[in-house]
């Protein structure tokens, strides 16, 4: 091993400038597959307060063709119609309620300044699915929720704005000129976690509309350890053939688009009410990537690879007189050119986690939708726990032994293929 | 020489191969991103037909009578709401910072809502209707947008239009498209949807109002009059004067009076420019990772190349003593690497061309684009391939013109 690592030495200094876009390039690659791959984690990562994430589902809106009354879809649905297709489904643990249009709202503290701020209505199970963490007072209840309570829970930040201090519960605030009372502080929420990311949190409003299906609400389904989400979606999937069943004119159509969606789904941002999100075109399509990324430097590297190994073809007819098997020589080859590609690998994976926190955002578009709310939303970077973990160095070093492969294997195999008086000959 | 340039290559086909499928494969890749580019950016060399500098949209808000807030009036709610609504247009207007003030629908440039509306002449029966984005606004809005007329109209005369009622309509290529001149519809009486029980009467055409920088909109657009003479709601959107914005921002937070009557607020105050970074994000987003993966296509060329051709330099030291002995000038060994990167790269083309250039007429129709659009953008992806193979070819080239002859052949 000794030897090994004294003969790469070696050969880096002496080949400086093969070692230089060896190592230049590996790193490129690795930085590239790694800045996709960690954008693509962003939009799961279970990091506080969504540290469930993917054990929630989300069922909102459908999509209805009527042949009396046209086309139509919204994102909200009406809460009866919610009930009836996602109560009481096997495997969900709990279920949670939400108003679907939450526009920004001014809040002022009575004689002060207003601000316009990021709202969200939620009910009282939204605070067990979800693990915020309170700075001060507690999240609202449910006899707070079902009486329509006027109260409150607000971000550490919009409390500074609004009183310059952090403890405000039991304070007072205005929301578009109605009063509020805070009941509790929680820790600011990342925008990119957008299924949770608001200002201040007020009660959910339990409306009934004139729609049999269409209204302000959507749900979040939080589902039991181990549960597989195709059972929850499958059961979904009878009720709405039922509910069809039950239609009176039999043209009438209720399109609901494979809900509920899991948290990936929901973070892809493509779809609308009117269609569904393409998980699986989406998978494909950074597949697509992958593969470019890893096999376009793939061929350099490989040439490189071989460029060095002619320079070694003495050095290998004597190791082949002396005995040593093509496969041990094969090895030695692979093994060395791993250890380059993983110098490559940790400054690629380095350089990845610096463009991902610096200037991931002007490159990525995390917050899908129609319309950001703010400025500040669509500037949201990812923090470095959102992306950092124990997995992305695996990835890392699976991307490098997987462009190794591709790019040392054969000219290591046709290197050792040598016969050795040819190699010592000089005539290779 | 050339002759001798080719049998040399052929020599050394195996890895000649892999450079000309690498350089086709990028290409390749080249040409359809800055396609793609050039289709997503071709909006941006189109009048957007308004100017969003120092426009400012904001939104009005009432208090509700159930708020302890409320003031109360004598006057009933929607009354005085659209009493004190006027009345603080009035200030707005007054405001020395302020240009111009009209009232919207939310359909303002920047926001995605699309209002699409048919236009039926009267009396005119024609199976080819009018289809366009209808942009609701009272008649200020020419002011506060800078429209512009195709017909020589100026903007008080458009202005004027709005106040009688009239609406305005745009440019609209599908209705030409389909044997159809937007320019005769001016004077005409049209109904919008076919809801006859009112009719409008088209004043004139102006710039299409698009929804963004980069929209290609096919459809019309229709400037609709809101009349402030009668009972009118909706949200503001206003021009400030040149350079006045961060003063006329002040006076808006500082002044109540400008923001407030009794049960009507304004509020949200937004600059256009903000609302386009917003809004325009994820198609900025798309073009400039679209630059990205070319400049790591291009990057990949540079190393791959750089290593290549590095290792033949190193290999090919003696020949090029050689030549040097024989006479050959620094200039010629240096045109004799490039030349090779160029008959590599002449492979590469005819390789991506005859593959994809039988399948071009689906490919123009599919986009809509003639022929040639796409032969002009080969030749520029193209371009850039040879542009980062002169470079990767710069420093091998360099080191090859300084072999010293007497050195590389001592061994000799």
């Amino acid at each position: 091993m000794k030897n090994y690592l004294r003969q790469i030495y070696y050969e880096m200094r002496h080949q400086k400038m093969m070692t230089w876009v060896s190592i230049s390039g590996t790193a490129l690659s690795i930085f590239l597959v790694m800045s996709l791959f960690m954008t693509e984690q962003v939009k799961t990562a279970e990091v506080a307060p969504e540290s469930n994430r993917n054990r929630i589902m989300t069922g909102q809106g459908i999509h209805v063709t009527s042949s009396t009354d046209g086309d139509g879809s919204t994102m909200g649905l009406n809460p009866n119609f919610i009930k009836k297709v996602y109560g009481n489904l096997e495997g969900v643990e709990k279920i949670s309620y939400l108003n679907v249009w939450n526009a920004n709202r001014d809040v002022n503290v009575k004689g002060g300044d207003a601000y316009s701020m990021s709202p969200m209505s939620v009910d009282n199970e939204f605070w067990s699915i979800y693990d915020f963490r309170f700075i001060d007072g507690r999240p609202f209840d449910e006899a707070e929720v079902s009486s329509r309570g006027k109260v409150a829970v607000v971000t550490a930040s919009a409390a500074r704005t609004l009183f310059g201090e952090e403890k405000v519960a039991g304070r007072e605030i205005d929301v578009d000129n109605m009063p509020y009372r805070i009941v509790g502080v929680v820790e600011d929420v990342n925008p990119l976690l957008s299924q949770t990311y608001a200002n201040f949190y007020i009660p959910y409003l339990d409306e009934d509309t004139q729609s049999n299906y269409w209204g302000g609400s959507v749900v979040r389904l939080l589902l039991k350890e181990g549960v597989d989400v195709e059972s929850v979606k499958a059961q979904v999937s009878h009720r709405y053939q039922a509910l069809q069943r039950e239609m009176d004119n039999e043209s009438d159509r209720l399109i609901y688009h494979g809900q509920p969606y899991t948290a990936e789904e929901m973070a892809l941002g493509n779809f609308g009410s009117n269609n569904g999100p393409e998980i699986d075109r989406h998978h494909n399509m950074m597949m697509i990537f992958y593969c470019v990324l890893i096999i376009l430097p793939a061929i350099n590297l490989s040439s490189m690879t071989r460029s060095r190994l002619r320079h070694r073809v003495a050095e290998i007819g004597v190791r082949r007189a002396f005995g040593a098997k093509r496969i041990s020589i094969v090895g030695q080859m692979f093994g060395e050119n791993l250890i380059i590609t993983f110098i490559g690998g940790a400054i690629g994976l380095i350089l990845s986690v610096a463009f991902i926190v610096l200037v991931s955002h002007l490159f990525f578009q995390y917050v899908g939708g129609f319309d950001p709310s703010s400025l500040l939303v669509v500037n949201a970077r990812p923090t470095f726990n959102m992306m950092f973990n124990w997995q992305n160095f695996g990835m890392a070093m699976l991307f490098c032994f997987i462009l190794n492969l591709l790019s040392a294997t054969v000219p290591a195999w046709r290197a050792s293929r040598v016969e050795p008086a040819v190699a010592l000959s000089g005539n290779h | 020489m050339k002759r001798n340039l080719l049998s040399q290559m052929k020599n050394e086909w195996r890895e000649n191969i892999w450079i000309i499928i690498e350089l086709a494969v990028v290409g390749l890749a080249i040409w359809a991103l800055l396609s793609m580019l050039f289709f997503m950016s071709e909006g941006l060399f189109v009048p957007r037909g308004f100017s969003p500098d120092n426009v400012y949209t904001i939104t009005t808000k009432y208090i509700s009578a159930d708020s302890p807030n409320f003031v109360q009036t004598n006057d009933s709610t929607s009354k005085h709401y659209n009493d004190d609504f006027k009345t603080l247009l009035g200030r707005l207007r007054e405001n020395p910072n302020v240009e111009a003030v009209a009232v919207h629908w939310g359909n303002i440039p920047y926001n995605y809502n699309y209002s699409g509306f048919q236009l039926n002449v009267v009396d005119e029966p024609d199976s080819v209707m009018y289809y366009g984005n209808r942009r609701p606004g009272s008649p200020d809005i020419v002011d506060v947008l800078e429209l512009n007329s195709l017909t020589g109209a100026t903007r008080q005369q458009l202005k004027e239009m709005l106040a009688r009622g009239e609406i305005l309509i745009s440019d609209n290529e599908e209705y030409v498209n389909q044997g159809r001149d937007p320019f005769s519809l001016k004077g005409k009486t049209v109904t919008m949807d076919n809801d006859s029980s009112r009719v409008y009467r088209i004043g004139d055409v102006v710039e299409k109002v698009r929804r963004n920088d980069y929209e290609q909109s096919y459809a019309g657009c229709i400037i609709f009059p809101l009349s402030e003479d009668d009972r009118i709601w909706g949200d503001i959107i206003l021009r400030v004067k040149d350079g006045k914005s961060s003063q006329f921002k002040s006076d808006f937070k500082n002044d109540a009076s400008l923001r407030k009557l009794r049960n009507v607020y304004l509020t949200d105050l937004e600059s256009l420019m903000d609302l386009r970074e917003k809004n325009q994000r994820s198609t900025e987003v798309d073009i400039r990772l679209f630059w990205v993966v070319i400049g790591f296509l291009l990057l990949t060329i540079f190393l791959g190349l750089l290593g290549s051709f590095w290792f033949r330099m190193q290999q090919r030291v003696g020949e090029i003593a050689l030549r040097k002995v024989c006479g050959a000038t620094r200039i010629q060994i240096f045109r004799r690497i490039i030349t090779e990167g160029m008959v590599l790269l002449l492979c590469a083309v005819v390789l991506v061309s005859a593959s994809v250039w039988p399948f071009m007429q689906d490919v123009s129709d599919m986009f809509g684009r003639e022929w040639y659009v796409f032969l002009i953008i080969e030749m520029i992806a193209f371009a850039l391939v040879a542009f980062g193979i002169l470079l990767s070819l710069w420093y091998p080239a360099r080191k090859a013109m300084s072999v010293e002859p007497a050195i590389a052949i001592k061994d000799q």
